[in-house]
């Protein structure tokens, strides 16, 4: 790319950047940092250093992040090792559905988490059946040890998003590396270490990164163990506080901060340093080892448990869904479908598929093509400002939604010079936006893991034969990192689908509600909302599973690699 | 060509056709059985809502064809539903007119409080640079200021009162015609910052035109300006209430005997047994005005029991000390006690929450055992968690002298883009036929279709015989109470803001050490050195709430404001930190020598 394109293209997505994602959160976040007579202050910034209890929270929700991270790579690098290297039974449909974790309904999931996790709930009835326990004194799984709760839930909910990022990363390590090392006689451990998650590594960061930030700024985990002492539930509580505190926005801006040193420390501690030349550029593929029948099992078993263990949520919803009561027994008591037929017959339930499914595809494109040239400016070229951007582009993980929802609320209010944004009432742009900055990180993250695990080699053989820069992008680079963008895409489009801020507080009439938002509009239904809710939202996860296991088994034939099994 | 050359060259295409369908059909099936088989279960998992919608048919009142009246509501989803249909309903019949309600309900009452000051404040802004008037700085934080007096004349205005000025007399409005659902603490600021209005600047439509439209209805027999001290609808015809709420207590009675508590809960200070640590789930009064009002009678409920007892005191009467000195030390025990009662419901607390469905639902489900719950999800849940054979495992109360009985709103905004429309709705949800649909039994004549909203209507004409008899609730007589509390304002009033900041920083933003100091004072039998420690309230006794801290509050400084939180935050972590040190120490020094720990 010639550099006055890179120039251009890096001022256009700053641009874009500052307009769509630090424009809003300006309007909103002023409020702690500008004073009642426009001059600019940092008091309270200064304040909430000053004050114990906010320091104790970021002191928290780093613990939160890095236990995660930690907790998430020792299930999710093994795993990701296991499903690329070996084959076993059950394994073509096993990697797929070790993904589903991710897909969690808004609203619903926390009162799975209880109806399963609480005092009188289906784990502590089964213990006490089996005698393990005594009815008198159940066990309060989320009210003690909550630390220790949260960072398991956190590791069971997101591990999924580092075995996307770290299997597309070891599919793509050139067999010949590994086979050359064994040539030399470097085996087993030694191997795996030297050669092996060095050239993985992109995959690794850019999962890592991902779970890190999103877990220091988690805030629905923390809710269902109700533990108030972290920034992110800090700020939540506090923007709801009536009378108007500016304390809560300067801990958006600290957060936002920290965030960004944490990724920069990162980049900078475990960040490739350079572009790996050494990647497979051929369609070579890596023969997987068979494990046998008692081996494999073992495998398969491995993968079931920990798929078990993190869809203990969704199981929650799922029976919750069609309970006909569930109350002190393991299992529902009745089996019914009438919040079924209750909640997918609802007016508003059609209407928010269709609306849901068009925001988010056209979110997911536009993550697509920003993503690729965010990706592209970072690792290919060396343009001064890149790094900046390379940070900024992780930002919108760690901002709280609700945030930047106001922001968008604020700026295409009437009169101002976004109001075009929202054309006769219909919110269809800044949802589309909205949810295209808040995802767009997935997709950055993989393209990157992509470019930088292949060779810039290939690309400059295919200018000398006389491609142009163009065409060698989009008949060489393109193919070749496919997967990581399909996976990032993927990710993408399956959180773009259960985003709840934007959606509640953007989508104000019932013909433009996403699903999220009728699910949300369910909930309030008195009596059984939270059963209705449930019913939709099981629907929700299966559209998106079924999008997820279908994307899997189509894209694996033409694409290969990541979902060839 | 002729018509059977034709027919068999279409008959021929068609078979044709079909057969390239068969074949293009097989090959799918044969060589794309994977994609086959996702595409259909992508269109089966699709067609279900169709089909589901098909099925039980639509919804009448939902088609969204006519006139167009906005509401901002928090209501939730059931109200709105049997609301707007049965307003669409009696548009059609009385006036043969094609309404539907626009509702908007972008969350609960503090994002729509936020919503509303932000629309309000970037449409006047507009309003403001139309006029082509500079220095927004100054107008923007006074134009919604109740506090700020405006004189007769306008020459003398300051910019501030200018702005305020050129607000009141203009129609800037924010696209939405109602307001509807929140508590009266909620719509009385909205009210006094302007954002609400009593007629339309015709006076053809509002809340003051109906009053002369229809005097019987505001009759004070039929619905009173203020009942037990409570205000029901504003003096200026800002706002008025349309249903009744209170707050009560609900119980999970398997919860109860679990924990040896054979007694059901009657009044707030069984929320303090200590047997009930990590059980009660609480509603945040941070975050909610109605809460913080509900925590404010508890308080009410303690002082009015001081007095009580210091007028009985014969000790008192000897010591001849004045009337107002009596009444003066009565509020400030009664506070202190009220306080002290809150500290160990909040150090019982599981959480603090602002979703008021949530804490009937976790006590329905066992995963709290009592809580503090808006009276219709109370009366909900009672009825929904019952199995055929018995008793609902869920019950609900309303605490004995504890709890006043408050009004859920309705009022017109500023600038409402349909005030005829606006004005029916009002109209329509106070007359007998929109009240009915608070309390009737769900498809009985007059009720709401689909679902019994259990809530009280405000209106006294509706609790007689003829209609009482399809209520779901006709043993709530709100207004026959006996024990139906008074509150009074002056006892507390000017402290309602220091309530809600006291209660923030003594308990929830340091429950996690309360809870721990609470723990071990139980955990070493309540050794008395401890629990004095603990129950140390000096630092925000009735003077300091009604003092210092009203007084910085109502200077709405945040800085100042987040200062005084630090240190009080600081103080209050401290002291419980101590206490349960104190605590373990007599635990220790019990453990050693029985009889010297023992309280």
């Amino acid at each position: 790319m010639s550099r006055r394109l890179s120039i251009i293209l890096i001022l256009a997505i700053s641009s874009l950047f500052g307009i769509f994602f630090i424009y809003p959160i300006w309007l909103i976040v002023r409020e702690a940092l500008v004073s009642a007579d426009g001059a600019p202050t940092y008091q309270f910034v200064l304040e909430v250093f000053q004050n114990r209890l906010y320091v104790e929270g970021l002191f928290n929700a780093f613990r939160m992040g890095l236990f995660t991270t930690i907790g998430c790579l020792v299930l999710a690098v093994p795993l990701a090792l296991l499903i690329d290297r070996y084959r076993f039974p059950g394994k073509s449909w096993i990697y797929p559905a070790l993904l589903l974790p991710l897909i969690l309904p808004p609203f619903v999931g926390a009162i799975g988490v209880r109806q399963i996790l609480g005092q009188m709930g289906a784990l502590n009835v089964f213990l006490q059946t089996v005698g393990l326990q005594d009815s008198a004194a159940p066990i309060d799984w989320l009210g003690k040890g909550r630390m220790l709760g949260i960072v398991i839930m956190n590791v069971l909910h997101l591990y999924p998003i580092l075995l996307l990022n770290v299997s597309s990363a070891l599919n793509r390590i050139d067999p010949a590396m590994e086979e050359a090392a064994e040539g030399l006689g470097c085996f087993g451990w030694r191997r795996f270490r030297r050669i092996t998650l060095p050239l993985a590594m992109p995959g690794i960061f850019a999962g890592s990164t991902i779970v890190f930030i999103w877990a220091f700024t988690e805030l629905g985990v923390p809710l269902i163990f109700d533990y108030g002492r972290v920034t992110s539930v800090q700020i939540f509580h506090g923007i709801k506080e009536i009378g108007g505190n500016p304390l809560p926005f300067a801990l958006v801006f600290i957060l936002l901060v920290f965030s960004s040193l944490f990724y920069v420390a990162g980049k900078w501690l475990f960040g490739s340093r350079h572009t790996l030349a050494v990647v497979r550029g051929s369609d070579r593929i890596r023969h997987a080892r068979n494990l046998g029948w008692k081996k494999g099992s073992l495998a398969l078993l491995a993968c079931l448990a920990v798929l078990l263990l993190a869809v203990l949520p969704h199981l929650g919803v799922v029976l919750l869904s069609c309970s006909g009561g569930w109350y002190g027994t393991i299992l529902p008591e009745s089996i019914v479908l009438d919040h079924y037929l209750d909640a997918l017959g609802d007016d508003l339930v059609i209407g928010s598929i269709w609306n849901s499914c068009k925001y988010s595809t056209l979110a997911t494109t536009a993550d697509i093509i920003v993503g690729v040239v965010i990706a592209y400016l970072i690792v290919r070229t060396r343009i001064p400002g890149r790094r900046a951007l390379d940070a900024m582009a992780m930002m919108p993980l760690a901002v709280p939604g609700i945030v930047l929802a106001f922001g968008y609320l604020a700026m295409t209010r009437e009169g101002r010079l976004f109001d075009w944004m929202i054309p006769g009432g219909n919110p269809i742009i800044i949802l589309v936006v909205a949810y295209a900055v808040r995802r767009l990180p997935y997709v950055v993250r993989s393209a990157a893991a992509g470019l930088e695990q292949t060779s810039i080699t290939l690309e400059e053989a295919a200018t000398n034969l006389g491609a142009s820069p163009m065409r060698a992008f989009k008949r060489i680079t393109l193919p070749l990192i496919a997967p990581n963008l399909i996976a990032g895409g993927l990710l993408a489009f399956a959180f773009a689908m259960l985003e709840v801020s934007d959606s509640l507080i953007l989508a104000q009439r019932t013909e433009h509600y996403p699903i999220t938002k009728a699910i949300y509009s369910l909930f309030g239904t008195l009596g059984n909302g939270h059963l209705l809710a449930s019913a939709l939202g099981v629907w929700a996860m299966i559209f998106l599973a079924i999008t997820i296991l279908g994307a899997s088994l189509l894209l694996g034939r033409k694409l290969g690699g990541l979902f060839r099994y | 060509m002729d018509k059977v050359t034709r027919k068999k060259v279409l008959l021929d295409a068609g078979r044709r056709a079909c057969v390239q369908a068969r074949q293009f059909l097989g090959y799918l099936v044969r060589h794309h059985q994977r994609e086959v088989f996702v595409v259909c279960m992508l269109a089966i998992v699709l067609a279900i809502p169709f089909v589901l919608r098909a099925a039980i048919g639509g919804h009448p009142g939902s088609s969204g064809k006519g006139e167009r009246l906005v509401i901002l509501s928090p209501h939730n989803a059931t109200i709105r539903r049997e609301f707007g249909a049965a307003f669409a309903r009696h548009m059609r019949e009385e006036y043969d007119l094609e309404v539907h309600v626009d509702w908007r309900s972008p969350g609960g009452t503090s994002e729509i409080a936020r919503i509303i000051d932000a629309e309000f404040e970037a449409a006047f802004r507009l309003a403001w640079e139309k006029q082509q008037r500079k220095n927004w700085q100054s107008a923007a934080p006074a134009f919604n200021d109740h506090r700020l007096s405006i004189p007769e004349e306008a020459a003398t205005d300051t910019p501030a009162q200018a702005a305020r000025r050129l607000f009141l007399d203009s129609e800037t409005g924010i696209g939405i015609d109602l307001l509807f659902g929140g508590g009266s603490y909620d719509f009385a600021i909205q009210a006094g910052r302007g954002h609400l209005v009593a007629e339309d600047p015709e006076g053809r439509f509002g809340i003051r035109p109906l009053m002369q439209e229809q005097p019987g209805w505001f009759d004070e027999e039929i619905f009173p300006t203020a009942f037990g001290g409570e205000p029901f609808r504003d003096a200026a015809g800002r706002w008025l209430g349309t249903c009744l709420s209170s707050v009560g207590i609900c119980y999970n009675r398997d919860g109860l005997e679990r924990l040896g508590i054979s007694e059901r809960p009657c009044a707030w200070e069984d929320l303090a047994d200590p047997r009930l640590i990590g059980e009660v789930a609480l509603a945040d009064p941070t975050r909610s005005g109605s809460i913080a009002k509900a925590f404010e009678m508890l308080i009410q409920q303690q002082i009015a029991l001081e007095l009580e007892a210091s007028r009985t005191d014969p000790a008192k009467a000897e010591l001849e000390i004045s009337k107002v000195e009596i009444a003066r030390r009565a509020r400030a025990n009664g506070w202190r006690s009220g306080l002290r009662l809150i500290q160990k419901i909040a150090a019982n607390a599981r959480y603090f929450t602002d979703s008021a469905s949530r804490i009937p639902l976790d006590v329905a489900q066992g995963n709290a055992t009592l809580g503090m719950c808006i009276d219709f999800y109370g009366r909900t849940f009672v009825d929904s968690s019952g199995d055929s054979s018995d008793l609902s495992r869920v019950g609900f109360i309303t605490p004995t002298n504890g709890s006043s009985t408050g009004v859920d709103p309705i009022g017109m905004f500023r600038g409402a883009p349909r005030p005829d429309l606006a004005h029916a709705f009002m109209r329509f949800v106070i007359s007998p036929e929109g009240q009915q649909l608070w309390n009737f039994r769900a498809g009985s004549p007059g009720g709401p279709s689909r679902t019994s909203l259990r809530r009280l209507p405000v209106r006294r004409d509706l609790y007689l015989p003829e209609y009482l008899a399809r209520f779901t609730d006709p043993e709530e007589l709100p207004y026959e109470r006996q024990d139906a509390f008074i509150y009074h304002p002056e006892w507390t009033g000017d402290s309602f803001e220091s309530i809600r900041f006291i209660v923030r920083v003594m308990c929830v933003d340091v429950h996690d050490e309360l809870r721990a100091a609470w723990q071990a004072i139980i955990e070493a039998g309540m050794p008395e050195s401890a629990l004095a420690v603990f129950e140390d309230l000096t630092i925000v006794n009735y003077a300091m709430a009604g003092g210092g801290i009203a007084e910085l509050l109502h200077r709405k400084d945040p800085l100042a404001e987040a200062r005084l939180a630090r240190d009080l935050t600081d103080h209050f972590r401290g002291q419980y930190r101590r206490a349960a040190r104190l605590a373990r120490d007599s635990r220790l020094l019990s453990r050693r020598d029985p009889a010297a720990g023992s309280p």
